[in-house]
């Protein structure tokens, strides 16, 4: 008779490794069925559930692949990654680093997949209010070039290497996906207006300021980064106009001083 | 007088605060968000999946927050794992409390289960062995969770498919040990009786006649799919005649108690599930015509 811990683990080992049937030894055959056709209820369960948790958490990319294409994925995904998160929401994390190579043929795929993620984790990421554009008039001028700006947790970068925006749109529409080839790398930004997730594909000054931001530059230098794309004479209005757009869609959680 | 003595005098007395009676619930799903909110239906609690708001944001706490302030709540997890031989997830007990902290749910419970070994996670109910090493390893296991929430848990009994070569003593033998030694409540789910008394040929009567009455504070009831051979709790499909005639011999043991319709796949309109809520009443209502308690 072997101990409870030898147990559990010989009984999760069966379900992980199909084709082992040294677990059956464990238990009883049943009434009606034999011993490896009821612990077959347990392997059968396993991948089924977690392939639905990856269709919860990667809606578009398995609109895109279909149902079978991502069950293979899936199911390979598992077999590689089985879960240690205690939630099943968090699983997953690696499938868009996964797919980079079991579909590196379609790269939309990989990147599709890294923008579900981004979507589903700013939809219940920390709650913090946001900056209104009125709350900036407590600042004098002379401020301006010292603030610092803080975003809000539920804004994500995603590096792209095809338009998955527009991609992921199309999807969404029922539409078909159009065009899956590479096209210039860039950055999709998501975030939170309230509780409606958002996504956009940055044009390249703006994902760079927006690096500014999370690197702690202040406004004077995020606008010195503006000049490289725009030129010093437009730097300013472009670097408060990008401001303006990002506190209207509650993307700044803090503003300070220095 | 010590301190050791004075928990022992106690404890015989404690399982008097039983929860009370809730009524008629309905587990809270994302399908019915819009029409809970605004047409408050007649439901008189919800019980909740515990993982679904354990996240750090966002609309679904939001949401919950909402429906909280019209409803009693109690708090039902699938991951606690109270039966592995891991270690018990601190990380997942701090989240827990800090949602029970928001909730305030009339109580929490979980499976008596497994679900991972190893560091790993099989997001499933995993069977345990009926044997007197695995009462007190789980016993002792309720009373540290216990300990850090401060409050009792309340623990359910699963639908199986294997019974184990180690066998020491009877399913419901083995869930009123565990609830005794480890002084917890029970959640008395009466489809999973159905589905694990057919898959292993056993009495379900027996059964509810095995578990200590005191303890059980929530009956579930639900569907199940059922495959000539063997039955799957699957929570997809209404509840069966078979089961609401056990509800009703439930009724008759247990008395009045908090009782719900748990509905995870095949979510149909809410109105279904009200209607299924009504039959689970007009069952209790006539077993309490009946007169006394078996």
């Amino acid at each position: 008779m072997i101990g409870l811990a030898e147990l559990q683990a010989q009984f999760q080992g069966g379900i992980l490794t199909p084709n082992d049937d040294t677990t059956l030894a464990l238990i009883n055959d049943g009434t009606w069925e034999p011993a490896a056709t009821l612990f077959g209820v347990y392997r059968y369960a396993y991948a089924a559930r977690l392939v639905e948790v990856l269709q919860a958490n990667f809606d578009k990319t398995w609109s895109l692949l279909g149902d079978d294409g991502f069950d293979d994925a899936a199911r390979a995904y598992i077999a590689e990654f089985p879960s240690t998160a205690r939630n099943a929401r968090w699983y997953g994390s690696e499938f868009g680093e996964f797919l980079t190579s079991y579909c590196a043929e379609i790269p939309a795929v990989a990147d599709l997949a890294a923008l579900d993620w981004a979507i589903a984790s700013a939809f219940d990421a920390p709650d913090q209010d946001s900056v209104a554009v009125e709350a900036m008039a407590v600042f004098h001028p002379q401020e301006w070039p010292s603030l610092r700006f803080q975003l809000h947790p539920a804004v994500r970068f995603v590096p792209v290497s095809t338009e998955a925006a527009r991609i992921y749109e199309a999807l969404s529409s029922n539409d078909a996906p159009g065009d899956l080839e590479p096209s210039t790398d860039h950055t999709v930004l998501v975030w939170r207006d309230d509780h409606t997730v958002r996504f956009r594909a940055l044009e390249a000054d703006e994902a760079n300021l927006l690096a500014g931001v999370v690197e702690g530059l202040n406004f004077a230098s995020l606008c010195e980064r503006a000049a490289e794309a725009v030129g010093a004479d437009q730097a300013g209005m472009r670097g408060a106009g990008l401001l303006r757009l990002w506190l209207d869609s509650g993307m700044i959680a803090a503003v300070k001083i220095n | 007088m010590d301190h050791q003595f004075e928990r022992m005098s106690v404890t015989p007395d404690s399982i008097g605060n039983r929860p009370s009676n809730l009524g008629f619930g309905l587990g809270l799903r994302t399908q019915h968000y819009a029409e809970v909110l605004e047409a408050k239906p007649a439901v008189d609690w919800f019980e909740i999946i515990s993982e679904n708001y354990m996240i750090p944001g966002g609309q679904p706490l939001a949401i919950l927050d909402r429906v909280r302030a019209d409803y009693p709540m109690v708090m039902h997890g699938v991951s606690l794992s109270i039966g592995s031989t891991d270690p018990l997830d601190t990380d997942y007990l701090r989240d827990l409390k800090t949602l029970a902290d928001r909730v305030e749910p009339r109580w929490i419970s979980d499976h008596l289960c497994w679900t991972g070994v190893n560091g790993l996670n099989l997001h499933d109910l995993l069977p345990l062995p009926y044997t007197e090493e695995a009462v007190a390893h789980v016993a002792g296991r309720i009373r540290q969770v216990q300990d850090f929430l401060g409050r009792r848990i309340a623990i359910e009994n699963v639908s199986s498919y294997v019974t184990f070569a180690q066998y020491a003593m009877t399913e419901w033998e083995f869930v009123s040990a565990i609830a005794e030694a480890a002084d917890c409540w029970l959640l008395f789910d009466v489809n999973n009786i159905y589905v694990s008394g057919f898959n292993h040929d056993y009495d379900a009567q027996a059964f509810i006649e095995g578990v200590p009455r005191d303890r059980v504070v929530q009956i579930h009831l639900a569907g199940h799919s059922h495959n000539g051979t063997h039955i799957v709790d699957t929570h997809d499909a209404p509840v069966v005649d078979d089961v609401w005639a056990l509800y009703a011999a439930a009724c008759r043991h247990f008395g009045p108690v908090s009782t719900m319709i748990e509905r995870d796949d095949n979510i149909p309109p809410l109105q279904d599930l009200l209607a299924e809520l009504d039959q689970a009443r007009s069952i209790a209502a006539s077993v309490a015509g009946e007169g006394a308690v078996t």
